[in-house]
């Protein structure tokens, strides 16, 4: 209701003063997010909106809540804001809302506005606690975190949120961690050291400065005898003790609530060598040059996994965890690929080839009602071949402003070897985004843009993968539509009452289900949704009462809703309704 | 192969060693709690053969990557460098504590041992105290060294709670632990260690070695992603200083306007100066509870800096970028930083009462103006050559704040400022055509104090441009390079500097640094502005010799500690080039060089933190101890020194 009615007085009130607005005041109280009960003396402040607020480069100012839970705020240069709770040990202060980790309102105020009984839901952070042993024994300054797991450019990708260090007696506490749901995972340092702790789940603001000199006082300046040789090492270890990701346990942490024991046990493991020789090295060349294992499987990505090669082309890579990888090597226009699986001894004697690669070119064809020329939209895009099963080694090339591609796109770069590739298109078909990235917004000309099909011979690529075993003769079809749909409709609860400020998120039923950013959004004082630009295709449509934001992007937790959704089918130029019942909590 | 061919001859004749071998020498020894009998078990021991014989050299090249190892940065990795690898070897130590390494060569060892998982502090053989280091022990061919004891002292810990004004628990404070630490005569403490409080305020240090210890409490910016702790594995601490800017909240009152406010670093004991911090003795394996630190007492108003900056155009410097740093040395120094506008003008927040210097970096203005270019000139800088290179201007003022906002403050950046100099070699003959030796010395500033984050004392040269048709890249000219006809020149920064001296002949000394009538030496150099005279160094090479041996009350020598020679006139006790200090070898006996003639008093101790003799208040109880000893002119006598026990 308060929103609205913001928007409203807002759409109301016209500038009138062009030289020193009149200052806005906004009063309310604060209350615990859950019980509802009013939080005494607790620091809040307005943070201006990047680009609609006024903000003087300074911290924000804050103001602290009387007994009752009241807080007013007066003086306020008119602008977009959000409200942050500013002392320490609150995660969030969300203005219309029930629940942490929900949508974020923000609100703008016009000149001379009053903003009366205002009622701010604040969330204290929640604790993980614990105890990390080697055989038993306390492990100390080992690295402890709470993670999110997130299936991103096609692999699984940890994203640390909170991070703490155990103490001699191998506890460690992370604290003001955010509600939500974390695995938990350690990885000890064979070389231990100084280290960093993840502080702030929100990111840097770059302003603050930390810099550390050193000076050597040591007995000892060097490891001798860590117990974790070069034949030996720690790998991550998730809780309750697995280093699978895939068996790794969600622990569920409430605003202010404390999940103790969280003990993991991480002994060392075996780790060997992977030897060989690089050769067909271009133009004779014999300087050192970079040889890298890589890997799909995240929890063995702990440092870089490489080496040089010496003068005979030759290289040794160590402490490689037993695992599935691919070897890399490459210098100038040439590469070399090789895959490698590691067991239960050292690989010995690989020899990786390299060369130019081979050559794959194509066109993007734009579809429009009226065609216009030139058109704008191929030369916004790139075509990048992303390697599938994922490693970290893409291969692109910009789209020609008439629509055809080469990759590579130039005789100075290598091109793709024989494999499996995932096609994208950016910036209109990409992967996921991690946690914490955030998009540039599309240019103007791609606004409607979306790719229709993609395709080589009668090969569907879009859905599918490309394999590439020899030189391929036919090229790569893509199809870009500009006539995308939208959907609209209404959320209800379970208890036929308009279920405001919750989240609804649209799953295509297609090669593209959680592989790339799906279109979600949440839903007004009524219960209201929109989606503008959707591309036409059969979708499934989902509305939770009680979700994280993004969890509709992760398998493993769309498991346990996938009966839930409900199938629509979006067509090209048309808005589709429908009206939903939100999924209750505890679903 | 020489491996190999012992392993066969073992294999072959088990029990009778060949008659021809040479005698091999055999370390075996103990690794034990300190204090006490209890074996250490499973303990790693490293035997390294530091200094071979004629008979049995070392690789070549080992002594160098050694002396890195043992001494320098070391490597990081539980990995044995190849070039020593021979020279290297480790046992584990049974349930008995118990080690032996047979079949030695002849040479030096050094012994050391280390337990997994930080409980124990490493130990050396031969050590005075769990935080000094060892002692290189000879083995000669043939020789059994039997009851080799490791003392090993285990670690301890420091734990407490990091309360508000309120007396409610503070998350997320920095808590570090603290060592004193003696530079140019002053004490510091430096960082050894630092962790965060948790929400419940609790903090607890741990894995220190036993000894005296301070503690410090600040905030951490919650604004930042990640920041570092430092907890180092016993044995590998490091002396840490820290640079962050201040955590600032604005109130905003009732009345529309704002109260700044910030907090500064507590020390245990409840005050806000180091000098006043209480000390705590951590004991081994103990751990020292309750060292509770009430922040709240460090929360005060926090006030602007306001000024301008026009760079050497006397254009205002847009964008300049601007720091405030205390000139008070603090383990953690608060830095403040601010931007300039478009006009120069800048606005530093944060700023507690004290004195500071206020440093601008902007960009340089591309073009030199007439005057400029005659201005450098005249401080004795080729513009053309010199300044062309350099992209950045610093500018410089010292500010005091008060309990007010300070306005007005004017700063003008420059490239650099230009010193020359000339420097000296006493006795030598004068050369018509250079000294190399001369050709070797470099001057060099060094900040005074030299806090964290300050700008580089020095600007360094900018690559001269290739020359037509050269064939090779001409060097990149050094800052304070000297000549072999002893000129140099220096592009300094602005501040207050120490100057350095360094690649002098092996036989000589600093004797004197001037410019103009100030003695630079004794009082440093302060750099505001351009510079008139010429600073003139003298490299004395007439130092005398002091031989010698030290003893305990019972005139027994005493191997490991610590001499320490140290100017006998108060005047000249800020003089921090004329303290000399060894340590004694296996036999007790030790050797000072190159010692400026005069008169000194010469003292020994067990073990003491390095140079804690230059500070007054550590020598005062010791003065009267203290040996008296003339060094005349390229002197050499030979003394006997008595082992002061350090006192608490």
């Amino acid at each position: 209701m308060k929103i609205l009615r913001i928007f409203l007085l807002v759409a109301l009130v016209p500038i009138l003063s062009a030289q020193q607005p009149a200052p806005a005041s906004v009063e309310g109280v604060a209350l615990l997010s859950g019980p509802n009960s009013p939080v005494a003396n607790i620091r809040l402040d307005l943070r201006a909106v990047a680009g609609g607020g006024a903000s003087d480069g300074l911290p924000a100012p804050y103001v602290t809540t009387g007994p009752d839970g009241r807080f007013l705020f007066t003086g306020i240069t008119p602008g977009t804001y959000r409200f942050v709770v500013s002392s320490r040990g609150y995660v969030a202060a969300d203005y219309g809302q029930s629940r942490p980790g929900g949508i974020t309102h923000t609100f703008t105020l016009g000149p001379g506005q009053r903003v009366d009984n205002v009622r701010l839901m604040v969330t204290p952070g929640g604790v993980i606690s614990g105890r990390i042993t080697d055989n038993g024994k306390p492990v100390g300054i080992a690295d402890v975190y709470a993670l999110k797991i997130g299936d991103y450019t096609g692999r699984l990708t940890l994203f640390g949120v909170l991070s703490a260090k155990t103490n001699d007696l191998g506890e460690y506490r992370m604290f003001w961690v955010p509600p939500g749901r974390y695995y938990v995972a350690v990885i000890i340092p064979d070389q231990a050291d100084a280290g960093a702790l993840l502080l702030s789940p929100e990111g840097d603001n770059g302003a603050s400065v930390l810099a550390t000199r050193q000076l050597p006082r040591a007995v000892l300046n060097r490891a001798i005898g860590s117990g974790a040789g070069d034949d030996h090492r720690h790998v991550p270890t998730f809780y309750p003790g697995t280093s699978d990701p895939d068996r790794a346990v969600l622990i569920d942490l409430r605003g202010g609530g404390e999940v103790p024991n969280i003990n993991i046990e991480s002994p060392v493991q075996r780790v060997y060598r992977v030897r060989g020789r690089v050769t067909d090295r271009p133009n004779d060349y014999t300087g050192p040059i970079t040889v890298g294992l890589l890997t799909t499987n995240p929890n063995t990505v702990l440092e870089a996994l490489t080496a040089q090669t010496n003068a005979d082309g030759s290289f040794e890579i160590v402490r490689v965890v037993p695992g599935v990888y691919t070897l890399t090597a490459g210098y100038g226009n040439a590469m070399g690929r090789y895959p490698v699986e590691v067991r239960d001894q050292d690989v010995n004697n690989l020899v990786v080839s390299m060369n130019r690669g081979l050559e794959v070119s194509g066109t993007v064809t734009v579809e429009r009602a009226t065609p216009v020329s030139p058109d704008p939209i191929p030369a916004n895009l790139n075509i990048i071949l992303r390697p599938e099963p994922y490693i970290w080694d893409p291969i692109g090339s910009s789209v020609r402003g008439d629509g055809t591609f080469k990759v590579p796109a130039s005789a100075v770069a290598p091109g793709p070897l024989p494999g499996g590739y995932r096609i994208q298109v950016a910036p209109i078909l990409i992967p996921r985004t991690p946690p914490g990235q955030v998009l540039s917004p599309l240019p103007a000309a791609l606004e409607n843009a979306y790719v229709k099909s993609i395709r080589m011979g009668d090969k569907d690529l879009m859905n599918g993968t490309l394999l590439l075993e020899r030189q391929p003769q036919d090229p790569i079809q893509i199809v870009v539509g500009t006539n995308p749909g939208a959907i609209e409709g209404r959320v209800m609860t379970e208890r036929q009452q308009p279920a405001n400020s919750v989240w609804v998120a649209l799953i295509p039923e297609n090669g593209l289900k959680f592989q790339t950013d799906h279109k979600f959004t949440g839903t007004d004082s009524d219960g209201k949704f929109q989606l503008q630009n959707v591309p036409p295709g059969d979708y499934k449509i989902y509305a939770w009462e009680n979700i994280e934001a993004f969890d509709w992007q992760e398998p493993k937790i769309m498991r346990a809703y996938e009966s839930r959704g409900t199938a629509v089918k979006i067509e090209e130029g048309r808005k589709t309704t429908i009206d939903l019942t939100a999924i209750p909590p505890g679903n | 192969m020489n491996l190999l061919r012992i392993a066969l001859l073992l294999l072959l004749a088990p029990a009778v060693p060949p008659p021809q071998a040479p005698a091999t020498a055999s370390v075996e020894g103990i690794v034990v709690r300190l204090g006490t009998p209890d074996p250490v078990a499973g303990a790693d021991v490293e035997l390294t053969r530091v200094e071979g014989t004629t008979a049995a050299p070392l690789p070549p090249g080992a002594a160098e990557v050694l002396a890195r190892a043992l001494i320098g940065g070391g490597n990081s990795r539980a990995t044995v460098i190849p070039a020593i690898a021979t020279e290297v070897q480790y046992r584990k130590t049974g349930a008995d504590g118990r080690f032996s390494f047979p079949n030695l060569k002849e040479g030096k060892y050094r012994l050391v041992s280390v337990s997994i998982g930080g409980m124990y502090q490493p130990a050396e053989y031969g050590q005075r105290d769990p935080r000094g280091r060892g002692l290189n022990f000879p083995l000669t061919a043939g020789q059994a060294f039997k009851d080799a004891k490791l003392e090993m002292a285990p670690t301890g810990a420091i734990s407490g709670r990091i309360t508000d004004e309120n007396g409610q628990p503070v998350g997320h404070a920095r808590v570090s632990a603290l060592a004193p630490r003696v530079e140019n005569g002053r004490r510091y403490l430096a960082i050894v260690g630092t962790v965060h409080s948790d929400d419940r305020g609790n903090y607890r240090l741990f894995w220190l070695p036993p000894g005296r210890y301070y503690v410090a409490a600040r905030l951490a910016d919650l604004t930042r992603r990640s920041v570092n702790v430092l907890v180092f594995p016993p044995g590998r601490i490091y002396s840490n200083d820290e640079a962050s800017t201040p955590v600032i909240s604005r109130r905003r009152l009732p009345s529309g306007e704002f109260e700044e406010e910030t907090t500064g670093m507590v020390y245990y004991g409840g005050v806000l100066e180091p000098d006043r911090a209480k000390a705590l003795d951590v004991l081994p394996g103990e751990t020292f509870a309750a060292a509770d630190i009430p922040l709240g007492i460090g929360k005060m108003p926090a006030w602007h800096i306001r000024g301008s900056v026009l760079d050497s155009n006397g254009q205002p410097a847009k964008s300049a970028f601007l720091r405030a740093i205390p000139r008070q040395w603090s383990p953690s120094v608060m830095i403040l930083t601010a931007t300039a506008d478009a006009n120069g003008n800048f606005d530093i927040m944060g700023a507690v009462p004290g004195s500071y210097a206020v440093f601008a970096v902007t960009t340089a203005p591309p073009l030199l103006t007439d005057l400029q270019r005659a201005s450098l000139m005249a401080a004795g800088l080729d513009p053309t050559r010199v300044i062309a290179g350099i992209t950045s201007e610093l500018g410089y003022a010292p500010v005091d704040v008060g309990n007010a906002q300070v306005n007005g403050i004017k700063i003008n950046t420059v490239r650099g400022i230009g010193l020359s100099g000339r420097v000296v070699i006493e006795g030598r003959p004068a050369m018509g055509e250079g000294d190399p030796a001369l050709a070797k010395i470099v001057v060099s500033l060094r900040r005074d104090p030299n806090i964290l984050y300050m700008p580089d004392a020095m600007i360094p040269l900018p690559q001269p441009p290739i020359p037509p048709g050269a064939t090779a890249v001409p060097p990149r000219p050094v800052n304070g390079q000297v000549n072999d006809k002893g000129a140099f020149n220096i592009l300094a920064g602005l501040g207050d500097f120490r100057v350095n001296v360094t690649e002098i002949p092996s036989n000589a000394y600093v004797k004197s640094v001037r410019m103009g009538n100030v003695d630079v030496l004794s009082g440093g150099l302060q750099i505001n502005g351009p510079v008139d005279n010429p600073l003139e160094v003298v490299i004395g090479t007439d130092g005398g010799e002091i031989v010698g041996t030290a003893v305990n009350d019972r005139a027994e020598v005493q191997a490991n500690v610590v001499v320490a020679l140290v100017p006998e006139s108060p005047l000249l006790r800020r003089r921090f080039d004329l303290y000399s200090s060894a340590t004694t070898d296996f036999s007790g006996k030790f050797r000072l060089r190159n010692i400026p003639p005069g008169t000194y008093k010469i003292f020994s101790w067990p073990y003491v933190e390095s140079d804690a003799w230059q500070e007054a208040q550590f020598l005062q109880p010791y003065e009267s101890l203290g040996k008296l000893l003339t060094v005349r002119e390229g002197s050499s006598q030979e003394t006997q020194v008595r082992v002061t026990p350090v006192r608490p």
